[in-house]
């Protein structure tokens, strides 16, 4: 299994991925071609949670899915819709496995800096003013020599082209 | 306009806030779909992403009191934005 680096030159990183194994295969599979496996439980968070809406054409039957509040119907087709589920929270994620592991290169250093493509943690990122919890999916990390520390305080600032 | 790396903040040259930039899915602008001369359409929740190299403070301020889950796109490199740092350039 290759350790590809991240050469986005774009944020200006250049810091060795470690990938995330997210079934039993695949981690057996790291194992056998010599990485080390930092295996970790897929414990999910009530704080990261996604919202949504359903609403039924009275005629046609079509139903119609929001998202955020920011999602609504034309004013004059309004009326024409009835609210099936009022707004409601729900987990938006469906792992694989009720456990994952970070697969840790044989050569990687002790303090060295690295970006974990997929965090096993669930670690809320951004919390919407309308509620929406969403979920860190990538974070630099310094592997301790027994474990991956995440840095949460991430150097985002660093970043050229934004998108938000 | 003004933008502050720290706090991801977008304001207009006035100083007003315009928005805190943020995306869950750490899009790469340059692998979206372009939409028009100047704005994308994200992959992943569709929303349409604007430019900021090609509106003015005055543009954007309303786009986003009309709707604030706008998404927008700065280069700190492009002309018309300042990078600040806790209000100063």
């Amino acid at each position: 299994m290759e350790t590809p680096y991240d050469l986005n030159i774009n944020n200006m990183r250049f810091f060795r991925v470690i990938e995330t194994a997210r079934n039993k295969d695949s981690i057996n599979e790291a194992v056998k071609n010599g990485f080390r496996v930092i295996i970790k439980k897929v414990e999910p968070s009530s704080q990261i949670r996604s919202k949504y809406l359903v609403v039924q054409h009275k005629k046609t039957g079509e139903i119609e899915v929001f998202k955020t509040t920011h999602d609504r119907l034309d004013f004059d087709t309004y009326l024409d819709y009835k609210i099936i589920i009022d707004w409601t929270f729900y987990y938006p994620y469906n792992f694989e496995s009720p456990y994952a592991a970070y697969l840790i290169p044989p050569d990687i250093k002790k303090g060295q800096r690295v970006m974990v493509e997929d965090v096993i943690e669930d670690i809320v990122e951004y919390i919407s003013a309308e509620g929406i919890g969403y979920r860190l999916q990538k974070c630099e990390a310094i592997w301790n020599g027994k474990d991956l520390i995440l840095q949460l305080e991430k150097d985002d600032y660093r970043d050229v082209v934004i998108v938000g | 306009m003004k933008y502050d790396p720290i706090n991801k903040t977008l304001y207009t040259d006035k100083g007003e806030l315009l928005k805190r930039l943020f995306c869950p899915y750490k899009i790469d602008w340059d692998k979206l779909p372009v939409t028009s001369a100047n704005n994308r359409t994200c992959t992943t929740c569709n929303h349409l992403i604007i430019d900021t190299a090609y509106v003015s403070d005055d543009e954007l301020l309303q786009m986003l009191q009309q709707n604030p889950s706008t998404c927008l796109k700065i280069d700190i490199n492009q002309p018309n934005v300042t990078v600040i740092v806790n209000g100063k350039t």
